[in-house]
């Protein structure tokens, strides 16, 4: 570490410029703009990585997806399938809760990012809970790490920026996410089934078989969404970006002509809303790809890895370890920054250590919503919060022991490899 | 005047909007036809790249005009009001010369590909076409962020 040390400064700059609130990806895109100006390394091809950082044809499935999230939001899809499981699993003590998580889980199968499921749900079961005599703290923090964890449902962002960096199939990364998103939900529920059961929330009175009837038909349309994306991609029918496409219009189609929720004034705004959330999430892709290029001219992702790999003999200790810097990176800073900042330093270890890319995806990808969930920062939390009007300190005490929860499930898919291969392999997708 | 007015201040949000979906159609527009007609449309795929470069710098100015972007806002939340605003006005400043300097360098890109007269692969369209968003999207972001910075002089709330 010397004082002409470009990786020192690098380091420096980025947490700095991040701690005072600088946006994220001005922070990562600026240090790169810094270091290569200083160092006179590269600084010419400043705009040609980032227009290449945008101009790729798998990143194009993030503003299909986004959209077909807002629109699925504002046909107002949400209360029907929250009325259906409601009817299904409400009478269970605690029941409202339990059916929060599986609208969440099940909701992660239409929108591919965390925060936008928390606001989507939020503004509609927190209060729901509320008026049955839920804490609201609980509430809140059911809806939302259920919501944060939905990321490892298909479709989702994570995945296409994952297998986008390491070249691993985004079809098969969303096929691998299935078992593990709904093994996280089981493990959800059952904490919240017995804290339920203590606190003596209660559950609500049984539906009758025609009214059964009639709120499934109300959610069918809503939940033959992920049936067509997954089915289309399995199929060899469409690219997930494809797929991404058609899954908007199947949502324009189903809120214009089934539900009538949606004309042309809220076209409009489901178009700018998520071009916005698309711009967003795509600055930080580009900023991140230009900082993790300068990472390497200078070395730094090397010197990474190296350490890295130094730190033991023994496998499972480098798992772990990595795994705890990534469960602190996520708590700190959004997914697709740490998959730009950290893959290209554990590609190499990945392959030295012999680990499984679609499995390391799932896995990395499962430790970074629950570090979405986690104070300090915990922006799934925020959303949360600010919908329920309620404080952070109150909520994150609620949450503990479901994060708990989603740790455990996170150490068994870590332990056990098959739990995300198996569909895969099942379905002829991976080796 | 009321529509150039509403106009000038939703320029980005109108543009992104209509951008997105004219991109979403084509898509899948080209999915249909590959169905029906076993057609697929070669160069869809590349102005659907290239109009992504478009959105995401049109949607990032919108995005900075409500400071929307992710940050970390937690150690200077904990900050006296003042120097909230301070940094805040600091921060804008940051972030005005980042997109400073990338103009400058896509404006040298741009010059370039004129020069060379580069084009793209599969529509043989001029590529400065595409990359010229890259300029034209810093320039707005910036009057974007200079606006911000007069409201937050003017203003002097501490909220983004």
């Amino acid at each position: 570490m010397s004082f002409n040390d470009p990786a020192m400064w690098t380091v420096l700059i980025v947490v700095i410029t991040i701690a005072l609130k600088v946006p994220i990806a001005i922070s990562l895109g600026m240090t790169a703009v810094m270091i290569a100006l200083i160092w006179g390394t590269g600084i010419s091809m400043i705009s040609y990585n980032f227009f290449g950082g945008i101009a790729k044809f798998p990143l194009l499935a993030i503003p299909f997806f986004v959209m077909a999230g807002v629109i699925m939001e504002k046909a107002r899809l949400a209360e029907k399938i929250i009325d259906f499981i409601k009817l299904l699993v409400g009478p269970l003590p605690g029941g409202l809760a339990v059916a929060t998580i599986i609208v969440a889980t099940l909701w992660g199968a239409v929108s591919g990012s965390g925060p936008a499921t928390v606001a989507a749900l939020g503004v509609i079961l927190i209060p729901g809970m509320v008026r049955s005599g839920y804490d609201k703290g609980f509430a809140t923090a059911v809806t939302s790490v259920s919501s944060g964890l939905s990321i490892v449902i298909p479709p989702s962002i994570a995945f296409i920026i994952y297998g986008m960096i390491t070249n691993v199939s985004v079809g098969s990364l969303f096929i691998a996410g299935i078992v593990p998103g709904f093994l996280i939900a089981l493990f959800l529920c059952i904490v919240t089934f017995f804290i339920s059961k203590k606190r003596g929330y209660k559950g609500e009175p049984w539906g009758k078989p025609v009214e059964i009837w009639n709120a499934f038909k109300g959610a069918i349309w809503g939940l033959l969404t992920p049936v067509i994306i997954l089915g289309g991609i399995y199929g060899g029918i469409f690219t997930p970006t494809e797929a991404a496409a058609v899954a908007v219009f199947y949502g324009l189609f189903v809120g214009v002509f089934i539900y009538r929720t949606i004309n042309f004034k809220t076209l409009y705004s489901i178009c700018v809303s998520a071009a916005e959330t698309t711009a967003v999430v795509m600055l930080v892709v580009t900023c991140a790809g230009l900082f993790s290029w300068v990472a390497t001219i200078f070395g730094l992702i090397q010197r990474a890895s190296t350490f890295i790999l130094a730190i033991s003999d023994t496998p499972i200790i480098i798992l772990l370890f990595v795994n705890v810097i990534i469960l602190l990176a996520g708590m700190m800073l959004d997914a697709i920054s740490v998959y730009y900042v950290f893959l290209p330093i554990l590609l190499p270890v990945m392959a030295i250590m012999g680990w499984d890319p679609l499995w390391f995806g799932v896995v990395m990808t499962v430790n970074l919503a629950i570090g979405q969930v986690t104070p300090p920062v915990a922006v799934n939390l925020y959303v949360g919060s600010n919908i329920a009007d309620i404080s952070l300190e109150r909520l994150a005490k609620q949450a503990l022991p479901l994060i708990g929860a989603a740790i455990l499930a996170l150490i068994l898919i870590m332990y056990a490899p098959q739990i995300s291969l198996y569909l895969p392999r099942l379905l002829g997708l991976y080796r | 005047m009321v529509y150039l007015k509403y106009v000038s201040k939703n320029l980005e949000e109108i543009l992104a909007g209509s951008l997105l979906l004219v991109m979403v159609t084509i898509a899948f527009v080209n999915v249909v036809s590959r169905f029906t007609f076993q057609f697929s449309i070669a160069f869809i795929e590349e102005l659907e790249i290239y109009l992504y470069v478009w959105l995401v710098l049109l949607g990032s100015s919108s995005a900075f005009k409500r400071w929307k972007h992710l940050s970390v806002t937690i150690l200077v939340d904990r900050f006296p009001q003042k120097m909230q605003k301070g940094i805040n006005i600091l921060i804008s400043v940051f972030t005005i010369s980042f997109f400073a300097i990338l103009f400058y360098y896509s404006l040298q890109q741009v010059r370039m590909e004129r020069l060379m007269g580069v084009t793209s692969t599969s529509m043989d369209v001029p590529m400065w076409f595409y990359t010229v968003g890259v300029p034209i999207g810093c320039v707005l972001i910036i009057i974007r962020l200079i606006q911000r910075i007069i409201f937050l002089a003017k203003e002097g709330g501490s909220q983004a």
